[in-house]
């Protein structure tokens, strides 16, 4: 296990460097994200104005919900799955097939890398808007700060899975784009980034709840916001855990399948 | 009028090269048909929870977001060329380009053309117009002719903005992200502007005029501001066109080649 781990880290420590170098995108992307906060901000607050509960979230847990979608969304977003997806498609994954390293590890620790970078960056924002716009002490016990942290770690290992599974699709289809943008789509929908999954109608609840993308989002936050506590808070780790396991043995076979139909284009 | 001409040759020519991948034609078609999916799906969830925002109904706001999906779409059919412009004097094009006997801004407009703007652009057409037919706007021939002003200038001020903060990216050096930020202020566009603050407020309407490209001609055909709030509009063209003419005048001022 150390010498796995020995192995892979230093793709998380280049690809760290790579980001610090360019420090100018630092601030890019603190900015990008508070334009973004700051449109919600605005909209929850009109909204708050009218009623003082919508859907069981009051304004103190709605813009916390909000800023911990921001914080999971900055950390492994975009950005990183179109790099995924890039790889195949402009055909530099050839060279990484021919050294004698697990793919997927590499990505994961590549990944890892970009995301304690833009994570650390995020977090500080989004700690700093929280404190001026919300009232914090409720949630601030150190039980659920563990379980929250354990979480979200663990919400952020799922979301490397399914961004990896969704890049995979690129070896069938020569438009990455078009893949990336609608995995987008549906994760932003079932993972509850969009809105709260309290906002939907029942069906689609129940039908999120059987799918891997809001143990990455939803189930973190609920955590966070104390409305699962105690065991019901360790059966959400013990689940995001579950899926976890579930999609990286997935993508795993699903890779080995897909890299016999690798066509790389030109040279 | 030589100007239009060429801008049309150039698109002529982009849409043939563009063409002859017919598959990749057809789904990037597709994919700007689709792509304001997240958009329209959040508001019609959010509005299953609430009944109005500051007083706007779901399909009064949806008028908001097909314009911005409009003026977008033109943006990404037309002028996509106004993106990235530092990009551009770093692979050296724009010296190539003063070597020409026609205007830089033509050049940059004109040099790309993209067809998912063409679904975006449907999107927001038809948003627009279903909103309009469930609201049951009582039309005349004034407010179809400010209808149509009004898209023919929003498309305008977007593209002005792009191409704005593309210069000051330009002018700053490299500073991509500012261009970023600003394009994603758009956001702003797709709510009543009375949900801001006063200063936001003010920055939509002049020196970042989303606002102006939505709010201001929704507010007058839903008859919530009396026509001549609608002068609103040609005021804030006729201010970023000048803002952009100074900035892109200012970035070239300072440019200095790509060095190669």
């Amino acid at each position: 296990m150390r010498r796995f781990i020995r192995r892979y880290i230093g793709f998380t420590r280049c690809t760290m460097e790579e980001r610090i170098a360019y420090r100018k995108g630092f601030l890019v992307s603190a900015v990008l994200n508070m334009v973004g906060i700051l449109v919600s901000v605005f909209l929850w607050r009109v909204l708050f104005a009218q009623e003082s509960v919508i859907q069981g979230y009051d304004w103190n847990q709605m813009i916390l919900y909000v800023l911990i979608v921001a914080l999971l969304n900055a950390t492994l977003g975009f950005d990183t799955e179109r790099k995924l997806s890039k790889g195949i498609l402009d055909g530099s994954i050839a060279s990484d097939l021919t050294k004698p390293i697990d793919f997927q590890s590499m990505s994961f620790f590549q990944a890892l890398g970009h995301s304690l970078v833009e994570g650390g960056t995020a977090l500080i924002l989004v700690v700093l808007l929280a404190v001026t716009l919300t009232d914090l002490s409720p949630y601030l016990n150190p039980v659920s700060m563990a379980l929250f942290a354990v979480s979200l770690m663990l919400a952020f290992m799922l979301k490397f899975c399914l961004a990896y599974f969704g890049g995979l699709m690129c070896f069938f289809t020569s438009n990455g784009f078009g893949v990336v943008y609608l995995r987008q789509v549906i994760t932003d929908v079932f993972s509850g980034a969009m809105l709260p999954l309290a906002f939907f109608p029942a069906w689609f609840q129940r039908l999120a709840g059987v799918l891997p993308f809001q143990a990455s989002v939803y189930l973190p936050t609920q955590i966070f916001l104390g409305r699962i506590e105690g065991r019901g808070a360790v059966r959400i780790l013990a689940l995001q855990a579950l899926w976890v396991v579930v999609m990286w043995t997935l993508s795993g076979l699903f890779f080995r399948f897909a890299v016999k139909k690798i066509t790389i284009q030109g040279g | 009028m030589r100007t239009i001409r060429i801008f049309f040759q150039m698109t002529g020519a982009n849409l043939r090269g563009l063409m002859s991948f017919k598959t990749d034609f057809l789904v990037s078609f597709f994919a700007g048909l689709l792509s304001q999916t997240i958009g329209l799906l959040f508001l019609s969830v959010l509005f299953q929870n609430i009944p109005a925002i500051a007083g706007w109904t779901v399909y009064e706001v949806a008028i908001l977001y097909g314009y911005m999906f409009f003026g977008e779409g033109i943006l990404t059919l037309f002028f996509q060329g106004t993106n990235g412009l530092w990009h551009q004097v770093r692979l050296g094009d724009i010296d190539r380009y003063m070597t020409r006997p026609i205007s830089l801004e033509l050049q940059i407009c004109g040099r790309q053309t993209n067809l998912a703007g063409a679904g975006t652009a449907l999107t927001g057409l038809a948003v627009m117009l279903y909103s309009f037919g469930k609201l049951q706007i009582s039309w005349n021939l004034w407010k179809a002719i400010l209808f149509v002003v009004s898209l023919i200038l929003g498309a305008g001020i977007r593209v002005d903005i792009n191409f704005a903060s593309s210069a000051l990216a330009m002018l700053l050096e490299g500073a991509g992200g500012i261009k970023g930020a600003i394009e994603r202020v758009q956001e702003m566009g797709k709510y009543p502007l009375d949900i801001y603050p006063k200063v936001f407020r003010i920055i939509l309407l002049t020196l970042i005029p989303y606002a102006a490209i939505s709010y201001v001609p929704a507010v007058v055909l839903l008859g919530r501001a009396p026509y001549p709030y609608f002068l609103l509009l040609p005021a804030a063209t006729l201010l970023i066109i000048g803002l952009r003419k100074w900035i892109f005048a200012k970035a070239m001022e300072r440019y200095e080649g790509a060095g190669n």
